[in-house]
């Protein structure tokens, strides 16, 4: 994982969620494990106390003294370990002056006995460890000591198989529990995703406000969004409007002046009017030029991308309209679903100039072709001069003045161009024309 | 040729009529997209349509003639160099546009332009068999020899050179040469038609009997 990687995920809220989860989960089932096993520990341990009390209860019960004060146990105990060697239980009756009595089981071991008052302790017999516990009583006018001892590994052995056992359940619990919390994770950011590929669908372009049916948490979000998006929107429009009326009303009193000149020029003041037609004609490039690059930079929106086949089909549609007095053959070769990283406004003004440049200088052909992050305008013209390449970019340069334009047509489109992150490459077409190259550096 | 000018500018639709006249064009003015409507398909050379109009916009008009079947070629009047709104107007069913400040040279130009596209040729020089006229450069030639025409007697040529073959009525020649706001003298027609014979040869321009006058191709 790139370090770019480690940190997007932990700047994400799904990755901090199940991280959060699990640790939450492995705490809660270590914490259950060890209560559970603890509580496992004590009642098992009392049983086995209870076990060996019962044992020790049986065993005083059994004892007889003989006269000699010897302790006799006539009958065997319930338990048959008792009477296997080492098994882990043994008795032992104690009458002092060393007349003692013991299980088959301790062979030829005696059990040690610090305390006689009922107290359990810990004692030993050959290898093994024991729980041991004593009790002082009188039979037959005699006093003894009755010892019931058991090997501690057969607890300790009881409950570290609960403990496995237990291991292994609580890890299951806790995949479980971990799998349950991611799940209840997706399934509660599934929301958020869905607003996160709505706004994704918002920037593409593809919707113009996010849908209103989302969670009530999410509710205000989105509408004050949308609130903000229709004031854009309004605004961007307002722009629009106010740009057109600010060129409407330029540009009549301009003819009008331009007229005016005109009718100067008829009368014979031809130097008036030709300094009158000059200025004018400048104005005219100026509003053109600057309200092309005020409409650019107040329609673009940040990420947006545009379909190519529909726009192009419709700016084909008016350039067959616009060149229809002249046989020209328009052939398109576009990667399927091609969107370039250009508002849809800006690139149909980068597209329509290069296709109708293309249209006024073609012989028969205009041949465009789209690749992803960019499209190629040529002709079968006869092209441009390389040494002339870098001057059509410049605003108002006219390499043949008797034909129709203003000359701003690739200036224009090289600017937007720059506007939009993309670039204009002119160069020489296979097809003898001139190559118009579109690019953009990626897409958004 | 005959020009309807759809326009709300008064000032400018009366210059642009002006200028148009002076070319040997009527041109006939409306201010809004409603009457042009009820008044586009009496019979115009060309639509000239601006964009901007108050009410029902001019790509609306646009739209609403070409729904209406009309064929005559329609050029639009943009104050807007954005070819968004171009291709809207093209798509519309306009033919072509021209962008404010207009000059007059270049409207005249588009619209000899649009004419001769909707008359079907496409060169500036039209001939019709030892007759020839030049729609750019207003000059005509009779066996490759020049004609002295007067700016009507030319007008009246043209437009029976662009519909050679086909007889035009006095009413069309009428209104393509006087426009509605002018003194207008049917008797006017006779006596051109009268004149532009001795000029290019009686025979050809043939007389349809109750009807009109037709150029013989």
């Amino acid at each position: 994982m790139s370090m770019g990687q480690g940190l997007r995920l932990r700047g994400s809220l799904q990755f901090r969620l199940i991280v959060g989860s699990a640790v939450g989960v492995v705490l809660a089932v270590l914490l259950a494990g060890l209560f559970i096993g603890n509580l496992y520990r004590i009642h098992t341990t009392e049983r086995f106390q209870s076990e060996l009390d019962h044992h020790l209860s049986e065993l005083i019960a059994m004892t007889r003294v003989d006269a000699a004060g010897m302790p006799r146990i006539p009958q065997p105990l319930s338990d048959p370990q008792f009477n296997a060697r080492h098994s882990g239980l043994y008795w032992q009756v104690d009458g002092g002056e060393g007349r003692i009595a013991r299980s088959v089981s301790l062979g030829a071991d005696r059990l040690a006995v610090h305390s006689d008052d009922s107290a359990w302790e810990t004692g030993r017999a050959g290898d093994q460890m024991l729980l041991q516990r004593s009790a002082r009583v009188t039979l037959d006018g005699h006093e003894v000591v009755a010892t019931i001892a058991s090997a501690q590994e057969l607890l300790e052995e009881q409950i570290s198989h609960f403990w496995s056992d237990l291991a292994w359940s609580m890890s299951a619990v806790g995949l479980l529990l971990l799998a349950g919390a991611i799940a209840l994770v997706r399934f509660g950011l599934a929301p958020v995703r869905r607003l996160g590929e709505e706004v994704d669908r918002l920037r593409h372009g593809e919707v113009a406000r996010l849908d209103p049916d989302v969670p009530t948490e999410f509710a205000p979000l989105v509408e004050r969004l949308n609130a903000l998006l229709a004031a854009q929107a309004q605004l961007i429009s307002r722009a629009r409007t106010q740009s057109g009326n600010l060129a409407h009303n330029l540009r009549t009193p301009l003819a009008l002046i331009m007229d005016e000149a005109e009718q100067l020029r008829l009368a014979g003041h031809v130097e008036t009017a030709d300094f009158l037609l000059g200025r004018s004609a400048l104005m005219q490039r100026q509003i053109d030029y600057h309200l092309t690059r005020a409409a650019a930079g107040g329609t673009r929106g940040a990420g947006t991308l545009t379909e190519v086949a529909p726009l192009l089909d419709q700016i084909i549609t008016a350039m067959k309209r616009l060149h229809a007095g002249r046989d020209i053959a328009f052939e398109v070769d576009l990667p399927p679903g091609l969107r370039l990283p250009c508002d849809r406004g800006d690139l149909a003004e980068i597209l329509s100039n290069l296709i109708d440049n293309a249209c006024k200088w073609c012989r028969h052909r205009v041949i465009i072709t789209g690749a992803p992050g960019g499209i190629e305008v040529r002709d079968d013209g006869k092209g441009i001069a390389a040494a002339n390449l870098q001057a059509v970019l410049i605003p108002g340069t006219r390499l043949d003045p008797e034909t129709p334009g203003t000359g701003l047509g690739l200036a224009a489109t090289a600017d937007l161009l720059k506007f939009s992150g993309g670039e204009l490459t002119l160069g020489a077409a296979s097809e003898g024309g001139l190559s118009a190259r579109v690019s953009f550096a990626e897409e958004r | 040729m005959r020009i309807l000018l759809v326009e709300d500018e008064p000032a400018l639709a009366q210059r642009v009529t002006a200028n148009l006249a002076r070319h040997g064009m009527t041109c006939e003015w409306l201010s809004n997209a409603e009457d042009a409507l009820d008044f586009a398909s009496d019979g115009f050379t060309v639509l000239v349509v601006d964009v901007g109009l108050p009410g029902m916009s001019g790509i609306d008009l646009v739209r609403a003639l070409r729904a209406r079947s009309l064929a005559t070629p329609i050029l639009i009047l943009t104050a807007r160099s954005s070819w968004e709104e171009k291709v809207e107007g093209l798509n519309a069913g306009a033919d072509d546009f021209i962008v404010k400040p207009v000059r007059t040279e270049e409207l005249v130009a588009r619209l000899h332009a649009l004419a001769r596209r909707a008359f079907g040729h496409s060169a500036t020089r039209i001939a019709v068999g030892a007759i020839a006229i030049d729609t750019a450069s207003s000059e005509a030639w009779l066996d490759d020899a020049p004609l002295a025409l007067t700016a009507s007697e030319f007008r009246l040529l043209q437009m029976l050179a662009y519909r050679a073959g086909r007889t035009l009525t006095r009413q069309t020649i009428l209104d393509n040469l006087y426009s509605l706001a002018s003194e207008r003298d049917e008797n006017a027609i006779e006596v051109l038609v009268g004149r532009l014979r001795r000029k290019i040869g009686r025979e050809r321009i043939v007389t349809v009997r109750g009807l009109g006058y037709r150029l013989e191709a």
